[in-house]
């Protein structure tokens, strides 16, 4: 009898309990947040789940606190799965869970050692079996070796994959044989690739088909067909769409030019940055690569040039390949020179090499930065002269730790009107005396106006330069002097005093 | 110039860029062509197109997204930046915050969406299931039976 009795209570109860959260699910829908749409609440909890949690304390975790707030927000969080896409450090301890819940979305797996409470190889192996639904994949710091457990099974939808081991192990020459070929080399879906110190064969599949492609700290062994330069640049040209081109302290070791391969086109290629690279690798690839006229940044630092022959040859033709070039209005040219390799010869050369190869007619703002090592007396009159003769629009020069006697390349001669739209000259820690100012300031406000479109000097900017800004005596004669030939000085501590605005 | 006029009947008129922020707007001038019509907004209320005109206003010189920029973006991870200006112009309260995303996702702004669903997700963030019903005045709906499943459940996930 009392168990009927029980019985009839408990489901009285279970009755009343589920009359309630009926009464309070309904009085849910009427707050502002359950106003918006399932798919919108998706997107919200997607956000919340991505990006380092404010708090990485299990409990505080989205993916896990979000089903718990209510029954509305349960069923659109089971119903997302991508908000259960992620796997790292932070899920981790739920990746079961989050696995099944993610139904078929591609998975995003993260895995960075000094986080880690587990190893790679544990870490992967639980997620392993589910390969096929990897979509990235971002290790940092597991050892090499540890990568083999991902060389057999293909990654047939993994888009994005980044690596940077903890040794550069594949510099030794006996890695290429132990360094594992990663997914069976079968990775059809993937857009951008980022090795840093781990080695993968050019002859990859990995390398073909990207929009991204980072390497960085590898050296592509002696293995016929497998790490010559030439080799890369046939990977590139599989890489029609490629966006992004970042290749910082690569060696291929069979680098030597024999031939320049065909035009290699990157329409869609933005940004391209070149760092410690050989110069004879850096030729050839500007000599085959045809970029768009889209580049948006173009950065070059390339090691061993004895001649600007490595970099600015007959074979690279900068109009052609670089064809936003020729409309660029504004130029920063820098030389930072190892002090103890400094080759005066060199820097001239670079100077002329600059003006001939370089589209620089259209140019009017050119910010030219010299080395303190080697500036003295570099570059020459007769040098610096070479690169302003190809400058005809310019208007605004900048001129930063070069020598003084430059200037006088800007002087009007019967012979030569260098630059003949200078308005502004802005110097900054150049030696100059007063006198040069001024010969150079008359020079530039009294010839002969016949010329058409030709400008007066009207500005000039001064900051750090030795003696003139020294002693306020000789500041205000210089100011003075120069007003006299309608030319406003702006003496830059001054004016970043008044304005807040910088010199650079 | 474009004429808007909102549920409550008011009546905006704006430049053309900046209503084609919406490509809903957008979309109907598209096939209405040059004309004097004014466009109804039924879902909208003046006071919230009013903020969602600033929003336009503010950002009409940026490049509309490109569905090559939205499919970028659908494959990579969502995340909860939010530029500085757009920041400020979210700080509003909990009512207008929600009108504000749906008017945007009504009128198509899907830069406008993603600020509102962004802010929403970091009020959200490192906070504990009570705390977030707190803030957004929800009560716990689940039943004791289904919040003993739902314990299990989370119990097993965790036992690696």
């Amino acid at each position: 009898m009392s168990f009927i009795r029980d019985t009839a209570i408990d489901e009285l109860t279970a009755y009343i309990e589920r009359c309630l959260s009926d009464i309070q699910s309904r009085r849910n829908q009427l707050v502002f947040i359950n106003r918006i749409p399932d798919d919108i609440l998706s997107y919200i909890f997607e956000c919340a789940g991505n990006g380092r949690p404010f708090d990485d304390a299990l409990e505080k975790i989205p993916q896990l606190v979000v089903p718990l707030v209510c029954k509305r927000w349960r069923g659109v969080a089971l119903d997302t799965p991508r908000l259960w896409t992620r796997i790292d450090r932070f899920t981790e301890p739920v990746s079961r869970l989050s696995i099944l819940r993610s139904k078929q979305a591609p998975l995003n797996i993260t895995y960075i050692k000094a986080y880690g409470r587990t190893t790679f190889v544990q870490f992967i192996s639980l997620i392993t079996p589910h390969i096929e639904h990897w979509g990235s994949l971002s290790i940092l710091g597991a050892p090499s070796d540890d990568l083999a457990v991902l060389s057999s099974c293909p990654a047939l939808r993994l888009r994005l994959l980044r690596i940077a081991v903890t040794f550069p192990s594949h510099m030794a020459s006996d890695v290429p044989s132990t360094s594992p070929t990663l997914f069976a080399g079968h990775t059809p879906c993937l857009r951008d690739l980022t090795l840093e110190r781990f080695y993968q064969p050019l002859t990859s599949s990995l390398y073909t088909g990207l929009t991204a492609l980072h390497l960085s700290g590898v050296t592509y062994p002696r293995e016929p067909g497998d790490g010559s330069a030439h080799q890369f640049l046939d990977n590139l040209r599989l890489c029609p769409a490629l966006r992004t081109l970042f290749l910082a302290r690569v060696e291929f070791l069979q680098s030597e030019v024999v031939s320049f391969p065909n035009p290699i086109f990157l329409p869609h290629a933005r940004r391209v940055i070149l760092s410690h690279l050989e110069a004879s690798f850096v030729h050839l690839l500007l000599a085959s690569a045809r970029f768009s006229p889209n580049l948006v940044l173009m950065s070059m630092h390339t090691l061993d040039v004895d001649t600007p022959d490595d970099i600015f040859t007959a074979s690279v033709d900068f109009e052609t390949n670089f064809p936003r070039l020729s409309s660029t209005c504004y130029y920063t040219i820098s030389f930072g020179f190892n002090p103890a390799i400094a080759n005066r010869l060199l820097v001239e050369q670079v100077y002329h090499a600059i003006g001939h190869h370089l589209p620089l007619r259209n140019a009017k703002l050119l910010s030219i930065r010299g080395d303190q090592y080697i500036s003295r007396n570099n570059p020459n009159t007769t040098s610096f002269a070479s690169l302003l003769a190809c400058l005809p629009s310019i208007t605004t020069i900048t001129l930063i730790s070069i020598p003084a006697s430059c200037l006088d390349a800007l002087l009007i001669t019967p012979a030569s009107h260098l630059c003949p739209r200078l308005h502004t000259l802005r110097l900054k820690s150049v030696d100059v005396t007063k006198d040069t100012l001024l010969d150079l300031a008359i020079s530039r406000t009294s010839f002969d106006d016949s010329l058409e479109g030709a400008a007066r000097l009207t500005t000039v900017t001064l900051k750090r330069c030795g003696n003139l800004q020294a002693h306020n005596d000789l500041r205000a004669v210089v100011s003075e002097a120069l007003g006299r030939l309608s030319i406003e000085v702006v003496w830059e501590e001054e004016q970043l005093m008044e304005s807040g605005t910088s010199f650079e | 110039m474009v004429n808007l006029v909102t549920s409550d009947n008011e009546s905006f008129t704006v430049e053309k860029a900046v209503a084609s922020r919406s490509v809903l707007i957008k979309n109907m001038l598209e096939d209405v062509g040059e004309s004097d019509q004014p466009i109804p907004l039924p879902n909208v209320t003046a006071s919230v197109l009013k903020k969602v005109l600033e929003y336009c206003d503010h950002h009409k010189n940026e490049p509309m997204p490109t569905s090559e920029d939205l499919a970028a973006e659908d494959t990579r991870k969502r995340t909860t930046d939010i530029g500085e200006w757009d920041q400020k112009f979210i700080q509003v309260d909990q009512e207008m915050l929600f009108e504000i995303i749906l008017a945007a996702n009504y009128l198509d702004i899907k830069p406008l969406l993603d600020v509102g669903c962004k802010t929403v997700a970091n009020m959200i963030k490192g906070k504990t299931p009570e705390e977030i019903r707190k803030l957004f005045n929800i009560v716990n709906d689940f039943t004791p039976e289904e919040e003993a499943q739902i314990k299990k459940e989370n119990e097993w996930a965790e036992d690696r």
